[in-house]
């Protein structure tokens, strides 16, 4: 293996909001800093803090200059959340690696699509020699607290490190809560053993069957009192000049019904057929009578 | 195999900021939270002894006019806050290098290139030069540590205050730090002297002269100065860069000749010419806007840098490189990313958190319809999908007055609502708020008060009764205070309570003149994350509607597996149990969970 004190590497330490990030990368520094090396650590604080993406770059070896990674030149990425791993999958190197959690945190941007119900996500596991996916929540659950799943991706990541457990245990110590550490350190270990990950499952998503919605309205009947206005979760319905209301983008329609079901002068119809998928046009029709 | 042993710190560069600040004997440290500027206040609470004074003040202007009554009164003063900051306090900084200082006076500006947090780049190097004063830039956190405490000397030696400008890679960046042995300034005493003091314009035109004989002084001392540093390599081709772009020239093309500068005003001439003349190509690397570049061009030196290096935007090494490649002086390197085809991923942009209390006045918002003037905030997120619900974004507190502006503009169609947070409202939205008073406006202010400044992580404000370290202060009542600026319309309404926030919003649009709203509930993240009792959804009674998606709450899903339709599903780990989704639902398919 490398000398230790001699290596250098760049790493990305990626994952959502709230789950660990900075800290893992905190530990990754100190140990690299004790085996006398420099290492410069990027953070991402702020904005994306609120749920976004977040990541820390950490480059270390005898002499560093710049913080970020530059494209082709990442060694290793450790992701706390699948999408977060294939986000830096474009800088790794030719040589580089992965360890990524198939922890899966579907943010709500991919379920825009109410009308078809597709989810804008990578759902499927990515198969590849160089994608090390496995189960740290698992692992962390087993360790004692779920919380701990970044360690013991770090533990995953040890094994590939010339660096040794000492140094990474001392390095937890320094950098977690004192009342954590027990638990980070049975997570790291556990990650340390790791070896091959059992092939992962990814969730299960059903095929919707495609509808066709009917959507009417008795022109004659509608008072424009704007309760279809304000419940409708597309926000298709809008009082025009006349007072009465009218359809704007129907094709959002996904056909619930709550307008028909709230409308106090039965003036809107909704009818969703099932049609076979041939005669499914993907448009809603929508006439006033 | 070497020992593991550990020598040096590991800080942020902000951190090493407050250390190097401390270390140089500072007693007063004010500032106001933004990012990336937050934690170098933040830090200095948790390393400072109780005898340095370290609190937020309610806004930048007011942070540096303490930071000059304190260094008047002689203690070494730090003052921290992010570029647009600097904006709000130009007023007091444009005449500060009049008044000068007794004791060391720095100001941080945290600029943020890239704008991962802002609402603009604007590069902060100008607003030194233009007030005249020293500009220390930092290439990391060794030198954040070493240069503010060289930024205090230099503050004195030049009875001025001195910036010392990060940008968002260097304040956000983690490296080792070697510390010094701390200064113990000696302690300096107010002295009047109100020909110096006293900003009449008789005292201001001797100040004025004193300032531009100052400056060829000051530019002497930058030619001379270490910070500045001739790297002499190849000479055909030669660099000069400062900051994160130093950094990243050091990386991409370790054999060029590099002028690092240091200092980034005054600019040393003498030193440039002389670099100049050594290399065959002279170019400038700088983030954002073409500062040294323009500075040197007018010196008659042929240079080049916005030609091959972006304006707009962080620098990155891949930018870098791609610059220099295009130049001509640089040969690709051939080590191109790995050539797979990678699955593509998705956008996770921010969103307002589970159980965030500003989701409810938004929706209702949209509802009613309004002309929305947003404000700096979590609740700028209000502006994004599914809820849409802003119209306007400019600055801090700028909300009051866009609705202001509209209102005399003559507009009736719809109503004119500002939508503010709490510590953003103290900090700039009361002005605007008394000019509505004034001049009997027909707007409604909505003032989201979530008890913390929640989007740079939940700093006390006024509001709060406490301050970075003191506790039990003086707590600031915001309904109080608009009746006392004459709002005859105040209502204090709970954001989880969908129905009376709906009502209060649609009465307070409704009245004539100005109104103000308030909503009442705590940030979910600080100062503690808060948690009741999750709720779960009923999956034979919901049908699918989607209503409650609208919120954008990260905690509700989808459920895939249901068969027929995308019912939604509710993140236990995430549901913080507000109850909002479960009064919208109109299936009343959302139901607390069985107490654990």
């Amino acid at each position: 293996m490398n000398d230790p004190a001699q290596m250098s590497a760049n790493l990305v330490v990626a994952g959502v909001g709230g789950q660990g990030v900075v800290l893992a990368g905190n530990i990754i520094s100190e140990v690299t800093l004790a085996y006398g090396l420099d290492v410069k650590k990027a953070e991402v604080h702020g904005m994306s803090q609120r749920g976004g993406s977040v990541s820390a770059q950490v480059r270390f070896g005898p002499e560093v200059h710049g913080v970020l990674v530059e494209k082709g030149r990442l060694d290793w990425i450790v992701a706390f959340e699948w999408a977060e791993a294939l986000r830096w999958l474009p800088l790794l190197g030719s040589h580089g690696s992965v360890f990524a959690s198939t922890e899966q945190v579907i943010p709500p941007v991919s379920l825009r699509d109410r009308v078809e119900g597709k989810v804008r996500y990578p759902l499927e596991f990515t198969q590849h020699p160089r994608i090390r996916a496995f189960d740290a929540s698992g692992l962390a659950r087993q360790a004692g607290n779920v919380k701990t799943a970044g360690v013991a991706l770090l533990g995953a990541l040890s094994s590939a490190l010339p660096f040794s457990v000492e140094a990474w245990h001392q390095a937890i110590k320094e950098w977690v809560p004192a009342k954590a550490v027990e638990v980070n350190l049975r997570a790291f270990d556990l990650g340390r053993q790791w070896q091959s990950a059992p092939p992962p499952r990814p969730v299960p998503v059903s095929e919707l069957v495609p509808r066709q919605v009917w959507l009417s309205l008795e022109e004659s009947w509608c008072k424009g009192c704007g309760i279809c206005v304000n419940v409708c979760p597309e926000r298709i319905w809008r009082l025009n000049e006349r007072n009465v209301v009218e359809v704007q983008e129907v094709e959002r329609c996904t056909g619930c019904g709550l307008c028909e079901k709230l409308c106090p002068d039965l003036a809107i119809d909704v009818v969703v057929e099932s049609a076979s998928a041939a005669a499914w046009g993907g448009a809603k029709l929508w006439q006033p009578n | 195999m070497a020992t593991a042993t550990k020598t040096r710190a590991l800080l942020l560069g902000n951190e090493a900021i407050a250390l190097g600040a401390l270390h140089a004997g500072i007693r007063v440290a004010t500032g106001y939270p933004g990012t990336p500027s937050t934690e170098t206040l933040e830090y200095l609470a948790k390393i400072a002894p109780p005898s340095v004074a370290v609190e937020w003040a309610i806004n930048e202007k007011v942070a540096l006019d303490e930071g000059v009554g304190a260094a008047l009164v002689g203690a070494r003063t730090l003052v921290t806050m992010k570029h647009v900051g600097l904006n709000v306090a130009m007023d007091a900084w444009m005449t500060s290098p009049l008044v000068g200082v007794n004791a060391g006076l720095v100001l941080l500006v945290a600029d943020d290139p890239g704008m991962h947090s802002s609402q603009n780049e604007q590069d902060s190097r100008y607003l030194g030069r233009f007030a005249g004063v020293p500009i220390f830039e930092p290439t990391d956190s060794q030198e954040c540590y070493s240069f503010v405490r060289a930024a205090f000397l230099a503050s004195e030696r030049w009875d001025s205050p001195v910036m010392v400008r990060t940008t968002t890679r260097i304040s956000h960046s983690r490296s080792p730090v070697h510390t010094e042995e701390p200064d113990a300034p000696e302690r300096r005493s107010f002295r009047r002297n109100p020909g110096k003091y006293v900003m009449l314009p008789a005292n201001a035109r001797s100040g004025r002269l004193r300032f531009l004989e100052r400056l060829p002084q000051m530019a002497e001392w930058a030619e001379n100065h270490p910070f500045n540093q001739e790297e002499l390599r190849s000479t055909a081709v030669g660099v000069i860069a400062g900051g994160a772009a130093y950094q990243y020239v050091r990386d991409v093309m370790p054999e060029a000749s590099v002028l690092k500068l240091g200092i980034a005003h005054p600019m040393p001439e003498a030193k440039i010419r002389a670099f100049a003349g050594k290399v065959d190509r002279l170019l400038v690397v700088e983030e954002s806007e073409p500062y040294l570049e323009d500075q040197i061009r007018n010196l008659g030196i042929p240079v080049q840098g916005k030609a091959w290096f972006p304006r707009a935007g962080e620098l990155s090494p891949q930018l870098v490189r791609q610059g220099l490649v295009r130049a001509g002086v640089l040969a690709p390197d051939g080590l191109e990313p790995s050539p797979e085809e990678w699955p593509e991923t998705v956008a996770r942009p921010p969103v307002l958190c589970a159980g965030c209390p500003h989701a409810t006045p938004f929706l209702v918002l949209r509802e009613i319809g309004a002309y929305v003037n947003g404000d700096i905030g979590c609740y700028t997120l209000g502006a994004a999908p599914p809820l849409l619900a802003m119209d306007t974004c400019l600055s801090m507190g700028s909300s009051v007055g866009l609705a202001v502006g509209m209102a005399k503009a003559g507009v009736r169609d719809q109503p004119i609502v500002a939508a503010i947070g709490d510590s953003t409202f103290l900090h700039g939205g009361i002005p605007g708020l008394i000019d509505a008073v004034w001049n009997d406006l027909d707007i409604t202010v909505l003032i989201l008060d979530n008890g913390t400044t929640a989007m740079t992580g939940g700093q006390p404000h006024p509001g709060t009764g406490h301050n970075l370290r003191a506790g039990d202060l003086p707590r600031l009542d915001i309904a109080q205070l608009c009746r006392t600026i004459g709002v005859r319309s105040v209502v204090v309404v709970d954001p989880y309570d969908v129905g009376a926030t709906h009502r209060a919003l649609l009465a307070a649009t409704r009245y004539r003149g100005v109104s103000v709203a308030i909503t009442n509930r705590p940030c979910v993240q600080a100062p503690v994350k808060l948690f009741g009792r999750s709720y779960a959804v009923n999956a034979e009674r919901c049908d699918g509607c989607q209503l409650c998606m609208n919120l954008g709450c990260p905690a509700l899903g989808w459920n895939l597996t249901h068969p027929d339709r995308r019912i939604a599903r509710i993140d236990r780990d995430q549901c913080t149990g507000c109850t909002v989704c479960a009064q919208i639902c109109p299936q009343s398919a959302i139901v607390p969970t069985a107490a654990d």
